[in-house]
């Protein structure tokens, strides 16, 4: 078989298992229509004023119920904040993180809270798992990693955020989401949006509300995407290089020993 | 296989050779040993396996400093086993290649390694004096498997857990010791802290054996010899060529494309290949949909067809002794083929129905990955780019023409089909082209001079194409 | 395969490409083991940490606190006009590891140091009030009887060097940070 075969079977493999490893899960869930994102492609990177409108909403609309318990403040340092004079972004970080109560055993061995510090990761408002199940019968759960976790990734988390229909009848206690037609998690969004101003004078509409905290929960998720990425053209070129090298190296390679087997031949078989 | 005489003018070197002679050996394999001057690029799998064994190994070597197999739970209700990997992610610096590097690199492994199966099953590399060396390359593709299988539990995510509650389960299908051995693997009741603990010690180990019996396979395939795209064996120098420098370069290329698209993936594209809802920290609930990672899903295919009970003179086999059965049957059938295949020519360039039956194995294996993805009751269909091709459907009496499960096991039919009835008949029966005299020589007798060179190249065309 | 006589007589050409294919290959690997072992350095969470601020509020003349960072010990001694006054007069006595006592302090009512002794690690006694402090009245070893005085440094006993004073400021006049400078 020839190379041309080779990579052609290679590439069609390659083809069937991106296609067979999106499962047939898919089914339980609505339509998820394929959003633009400025951190997909092969040079995708964040948007880091979005990352910073997405921050706002999670703290103004998720974090009551929700929280970002892998997620460190320190890592909020490299959201591309707009630094006063002798200012760093791990100062804004650290400023971020002391307005959240952390809690903790004091030396007196009770239950306290103090100022979050740069290695602390978001707090969970309720608590634990326990009292959250108490509170709302089923834990929200951690949005750490939750663009990574569904199929569709951020895609899925916009058309959840933008699919809630409360003209809809439910059963008490549950919501109606076109994506997950019977959802635990009430919408987000109140009726009346009109006092919520962005601090950067963006209009907040809802779809840009949605977009701007989806972002932020894919950079919550992934945060090292961008590095990531621009490893991988490196690599990649590097790589690139390498295969062309090789196979000049390897034609010359085989020209010599052809025209010596010519001549003499290979080693002596054993048998 | 070692000359009784250093090889080496360093004196170091020979200093060394002459009271630990590996490195003649290292050097007799490499520059003496005689290795068909005509293999393809298929062959490329065997290195390219034997790389990815060792980038995992070293990978997870560096993972495992980070790595805590607990599934002591915090406060945000994240267990520390899923923490520890999200720490590598996040916290331990280039630790988020690494950690793709090994869990994309897992992809890979099965990559390289169901190409080198599918390479040997087609140029019938398994056939006489190479069955040794078969099977030791059957007990790596299993023992790859459960160390794959090991790994996918040890992230203690949602599928991570529901793997570990149903593999485990499958050995309770063995009559009398089945809920003994599910006590053994368990640690207890349930999958649980002593679990993921001894899964991680054996994830360590395990591939070292493997390393071991890697070792073993390249010791045999030195003895044997490798085989070739015509499956004729060596018969002069005229044939031959060493390992070094010809098929280190082929090798390096080789090596170089796959490498390509391998870090590629792990660049751009790192979870595609895994379940999206294993990134999320199990709360020992199974999820709905249950599928394990793609490479296990022909077998998890086989597993999963059995729905009914099986009554021999009342002797009663349930559906999931079966399902049991039928997938430890679907590899022990490998260890079988050197047996079962009775045609005397390897290579299936001289056999067309075989080539055929071959092709519709391979066929066999795609259809059979996708039921193992796909709920069992449910029409069946093919996934493409444009939308699904459906292959069955509901009726309205509520029956499922064409199910996931009718069509598993038409296909599994096939699978056990192609080892047991299609081997050794075809061995018997059919017609198989003239082979060539040698690998140098054309297929009609050298006496003929050059007619008979172009005779082979017009013979040598179609067959190509055919490939 | 482009078997022309050309490539086969042309050993430069050939040398050329099968060296930069060694080197390449050999830089990649490389780089990846560079990457490897970087995996092994301090943790994003731990590089950075061991910084401690510790308030000064509420420590008496003569008394103490142990601040721990990590799993570094910190004492901080109040220390008494008496205690200063004998560390100084003590500048030119001679002793194993000589330096005087404003080398080894801010501020002089402050005493700041590394919570462990030169000898074999263990905790030096003496700072709070009440703990056994040696025969010069600073601290004292229980493990292996090192003696040091009211400024830290090493008096009696095996200890090679004075017990360490850590990078520290004084961010104010009840604050200070350990750990680094200002």
């Amino acid at each position: 078989m020839r190379f041309g075969t080779l990579i052609k079977t290679l590439s069609a493999a390659a083809a069937f298992m991106a296609v067979a490893a999106a499962p047939a899960q898919a089914e339980e869930a609505g339509p998820v229509d394929s959003q633009s994102w400025t951190f997909t492609g092969p040079l995708g990177h964040y948007d880091e004023r979005q990352l910073q409108r997405g921050l706002y909403i999670y703290q103004t609309r998720c974090q009551a119920c929700h929280s970002l318990g892998l997620v460190r403040f320190s890592s909020l340092a490299d959201l591309g904040w707009e630094l006063l004079e002798g200012q760093t972004g791990e100062d804004v970080a650290k400023a971020i993180a002391s307005n959240y109560e952390i809690p903790y055993i004091n030396d007196d061995g009770e239950n306290d809270t103090r100022p979050g510090v740069l290695n602390d990761t978001f707090p969970w408002a309720l608590g634990n798992p326990k009292r959250a199940t108490a509170t709302y019968g089923k834990a929200p759960p951690d949005l750490s990693t939750m663009a990574r976790s569904r199929i569709g990734g951020a895609d899925y988390i916009y058309a959840l955020l933008t699919g809630y229909d409360d003209a809809h009848e439910q059963p008490e206690g549950a919501y109606y989401n076109k994506v997950m037609p019977v959802i635990a998690m009430p919408n987000p969004w109140p009726a009346d949006m009109s006092d919520f101003e962005y601090p950067d004078g963006t209009v907040p509409t809802l779809e840009q509300q949605s977009r701007d905290v989806t972002a932020f929960l894919n950079w919550a998720a992934d945060p090292y995407l961008e590095a990531r990425h621009k490893w991988g053209i490196v690599v990649v070129l590097y790589m690139l290089a390498l295969t062309i090298i090789s196979f000049f190296a390897y034609r010359i390679v085989a020209a010599q020993v052809h025209s010596r087997l010519e001549a003499e031949g290979g080693p002596e078989p054993d048998h | 296989m070692a000359g009784s005489r250093s090889p080496f003018t360093n004196p170091l070197l020979k200093g060394f050779d002459e009271r630990l002679p590996i490195l003649r050996a290292v050097h007799y394999s490499m520059t003496q040993h005689a290795y068909p001057k005509n293999l393809n690029y298929w062959w490329n799998f065997g290195s390219i396996s034997g790389i990815m064994l060792l980038v995992m190994i070293v990978t997870g070597l560096f993972l495992a400093m980070h790595y805590k197999p607990s599934v002591q739970e915090d406060t945000y209700g994240i267990n520390q086993a899923f923490r520890s990997v999200e720490h590598i992610m996040r916290d331990v610096k280039g630790g988020m290649f690494l950690r793709y590097i090994h869990s994309v690199g897992a992809s890979f492994f099965f990559i390289a390694v169901i190409f080198h199966m599918f390479r040997s099953l087609y140029y019938g590399s398994y056939k006489a004096p190479r069955e040794l060396l078969w099977i030791l390359g059957c007990i790596i593709l299993i023992l790859m498997m459960a160390i794959a299988f090991l790994g996918y539990s040890l992230v203690w995510g949602v599928m991570s857990f529901a793997a570990a509650e149903v593999i485990t389960q499958v050995f309770t299908a063995i009559p009398v010791l089945g809920d003994d051995i599910l006590m053994l693997l368990r640690g207890g009741e349930d999958v649980d802290d002593a679990l993921l603990n001894r899964f991680f010690a054996l994830h360590f180990l395990l591939p070292f054996i493997l390393a071991g019996v890697v070792i073993l396979h390249i010791l045999t395939l030195q003895t044997v010899g490798s085989n070739n795209p015509l499956g004729v064996d060596i018969k002069s120098k005229k044939d031959t060529v060493s390992f070094h420098p010809y098929y280190t370069f082929k090798d390096i290329f080789g090596l170089s494309v796959f490498f390509t698209i391998y870090l590629a993936v792990v660049a751009w594209a790192p979870e595609r290949l895994a379940e999206a809802i294993n990134n999320q920290p199990t709360d020992y609930n199974l999820p709905s949909h249950i599928v394990p990672e793609w490479y296990l899903l022909p077998f998890y295919a086989i597993l999963k067809v059995f729905t009914w009970d099986l009554n021999i003179f009342g002797l009663v086999i349930t559906g999931k002794q079966l399902g049991a059965l039928a997938m430890g049957g679907s590899l022990g059938v490998l260890f079988l083929l050197p047996w079962l295949d009775t045609s005397p020519v390897r290579s299936a360039r001289f056999r067309p129905l075989y080539r055929l039956a071959f092709w519709g194995f391979v066929l066999t294996c795609v259809i059979l990955a996708l039921v193992g993805a796909q709920t069992s009751g449910e029409a069946f269909f093919i996934p493409t780019p444009f939308g699904r091709i459906p292959l069955g459907f509901e009726a309205e009496n509520g029956f499922v023409w064409g199910s996931t499960q009718q069509w598993g096991v038409l296909f599994m039919l096939y699978y056990f089909g192609f080892f047991i009835v299609l081997m050794p008949v075809l061995g018997l029966f059919e017609r198989t082209r003239t082979l060539p005299a040698s690998i140098s020589e054309p297929v009609l007798p050298s006496s003929q001079g050059a007619g008979a060179v172009a005779a082979a190249v017009a013979v040598a065309k179609p067959m190509a194409k055919a490939d | 395969m482009a078997d022309t006589p050309n490539d086969v007589a042309n050993p430069d050409r050939r040398n050329f490409l099968v060296l930069s294919t060694m080197t390449m290959a050999g830089i990649g690997a490389a780089a990846g083991g560079v990457g490897l072992i970087r995996t092994m350095t301090p943790t994003r969470d731990v590089a950075g940490g061991g910084v401690i601020e510790v308030s000064l509020e509420g420590i008496s003349e003569g008394s103490g606190i142990i601040a721990t960072a990590g799993r570094k010990k910190y004492s901080i001694r109040r220390r008494t006009a008496e205690e200063i006054a004998a560390a100084v007069a003590d500048d030119a006595s001679p002793m194993r590891d000589p330096q005087p006592d404003a080398d080894r302090v801010k501020r002089p009512e402050w005493l700041v140091l590394r919570l462990q002794c030169p000898h074999l690690g263990c905790p030096p006694q003496g700072t709070a009030a009440g703990e056994k402090r040696g025969e010069y009245g600073g601290y004292f070893c229980p493990c292996h009887n090192s003696q040091f005085d009211t400024s830290g440094r090493i008096r009696k006993g095996p200890s090679p060097a004075n017990l360490p004073v850590p990078k520290y400021f004084f961010a104010s006049d009840d604050m200070i940070v350990i750990g680094k400078e200002a």
